[in-house]
């Protein structure tokens, strides 16, 4: 689990470099619903996924 | 005049038994006593609607066919481009746009089928939400119960086909929102496979996950549907060039010699025992007893989320960046966090889709057809922040896809069919086929529905006229 500490300096400092202004309420809801998705992905990482599994999109002519 | 299916409908349009002005203006007056207490509709396109119901007349008339759905009237979730209506697509931000110049090819082709549009459907902004209780719009109620929501996030798509206000409307599907509202609302959805529908001309949430599809209340107006909404288009890049495979003439087949499964592990635990029940009484009637397992599951329902949030916010940054007071609050800040999301983890997301569409393949060597809960509850309260699952209090919006998001994160087709509960709340069960394979999934949806097991009413509103 992440520290919500290290979230709330990573939204801190990258919502402003992606060119957000947030309000503090609307802060406080990004911080909230980021360190969900940082959980949620955990269980992606944790997955030993095979380095040769691509995402492999495919073209055709 | 009580609500008809659609093939009932076009057979007497057809036949001259009726005629479409009379079924539209029927349809109309009903929209009217009933949309108040429902909130389904954002727009009624009465006039119009009833100077196309006069256009096949005229062609019937003359002797001309208009079509299988001749004189069906239908409505669309308010994120598909309507020719000279605003498209929404459940925001405030997009009511500032001028209005659309085309049909969305899923519309355009309903219409040339025969069918009549009627109006634009409510729907969560930007379809990020499985519930429907649009902050800008107000919630769309459930015509099952009034106090609950429809579900989402084509939550208005299905409360006015289970209202009885139209026989047919279409919704779109990222993580399962027609599955989710046709659960909730007691009717038929079909999400086909990813790719087989033009999305072109509706308003799109996360690609890589986005399909539209209908929703009914027979499994014959869903396939009749499906089938005129089938066929290639250039303008959507992911829309399969595979001939059309026409379904509503293999309904009658029944299910034999289809190999059924239950899904077991993730689907087969957590929230309301009567969503668990409902599949087993599938099961028994289909005297399918075998279970199989999706490995992984949780992790791929984990990656559709992180894929959703990180595609969803890259679609609305400008807006987010210059605007974010006008979205919806209870969307707003999931978009925002979703820009924020570290590109190595969107990019894992993606790779394992890939192993877990080879696992789902490998399964699919082996069965047909799986079975799977669409919802882990009945419809919640409107306003309902948490509910248990597994013995804990969990967020309810969220957690309403628990089920349909690993399905649809490998763009397999389901028909959500509603389960008869006399005097209950309506649940959901999937009917999951391999990809490309809606007809499997179809014709175990229309077993269930000749043995009683799943209907689809219109229900009836206390206080509503016609």
């Amino acid at each position: 689990m992440t520290d919500l500490a290290a979230i709330e300096a990573y939204v801190d400092h990258a919502a402003s470099l992606v060119g957000l202004t947030l309000t503090p309420e609307q802060r406080d809801g990004v911080v909230r619903n980021l360190a969900t998705t940082f959980a949620v992905a955990q269980l992606v990482l944790d997955f030993p996924l095979p380095d040769d599994v691509d995402a492999a999109p495919v073209f055709e002519a | 005049m009580n609500a008809i299916d659609a093939a009932t409908i076009a057979r007497d349009v057809r036949a001259r038994k009726t005629s479409a002005g009379e079924v539209v203006t029927a349809a109309l007056g009903r929209i009217a006593a009933r949309n108040p207490a429902i909130n389904a509709f954002t727009r009624v396109l009465g006039d119009e609607a009833l100077a196309a119901a006069k256009r096949i007349d005229e062609a019937i008339a003359r002797g001309g066919d208009p079509g299988p759905l001749a004189g069906v009237p239908f409505a669309v979730k308010n994120l598909f481009d309507v020719a000279g209506v605003v498209t929404l697509a459940g925001s405030k931000i997009h009511a500032d746009r001028p209005p659309a110049t085309r049909d969305a090819t899923a519309v355009a082709r309903l219409r040339a089928a025969g069918a009549v549009l009627v109006g634009a459907l409510n729907m969560d902004e930007y379809a990020y939400g499985f519930t429907t209780e649009n902050t800008h719009y107000g919630p769309t109620r459930n015509p099952r119960d009034l106090t609950r929501v429809a579900g989402g996030s084509s939550g208005g798509s299905a409360a006015a086909v289970a209202a009885g206000m139209v026989p047919l409307a279409l919704g779109s599907d990222t993580n399962g929102s027609i599955r989710v509202p046709a659960a909730l609302c007691g009717v038929f959805g079909l999400k086909p496979t990813y790719g087989r529908l033009s999305r072109a001309g509706a308003v799109l949430f996360a690609s890589s996950f986005d399909h539209i599809g209908p929703f009914a209340r027979t499994t014959r107006d869903l396939a009749l549907a499906f089938d005129v909404l089938q066929g290639p288009d250039a303008a959507d890049p992911v829309c399969t060039a595979r001939p059309a495979e026409p379904c509503a003439g293999e309904l009658d087949r029944g299910s034999a010699g289809l190999r059924i499964a239950i899904a077991d592990g993730h689907f087969s635990t957590g929230g309301a025992p009567e969503c668990h029940d409902a599949v087993a009484r599938v099961a028994d009637a289909l005297a399918a007893t075998r279970s199989v397992l999706l490995p992984e599951a949780h992790r791929a329902r984990a990656a559709a989320f992180v894929i959703t949030t990180s595609e969803g916010a890259q679609l609305h940054l400008e807006s987010l960046r210059t605007r974010a007071k006008d979205f919806d609050p209870l969307i707003r800040d999931r978009f925002l966090a979703g820009t924020l999301v570290p590109a190595a983890f969107y990019a894992r997301a993606q790779r394992f889709r890939a192993w877990f569409r080879d696992r789902v393949r490998e399964v699919f060597r082996d069965v047909d057809v799986l079975l799977a809960p669409t919802t882990p509850w009945p419809a919640p309260k409107i306003g309902q922040e948490m509910s248990v699952f597994n013995g804990a209090e969990v967020p309810t919006r969220p957690m309403m896809g628990i089920f349909t998001q690993p399905l649809s994160f490998v763009g397999l087709p389901v028909v959500s069919v509603p389960v008869t509960r006399p005097g209950a709340l309506p649940v959901g069960v999937q009917v999951i086929a391999a990809p490309w394979n809606e007809r499997a999934a179809l014709r175990v949806a229309a077993t269930l529905e000749a043995a009683g097991i799943v209907a689809a009413p219109a229900a009836e509103l206390q206080g509503a006229q016609g």
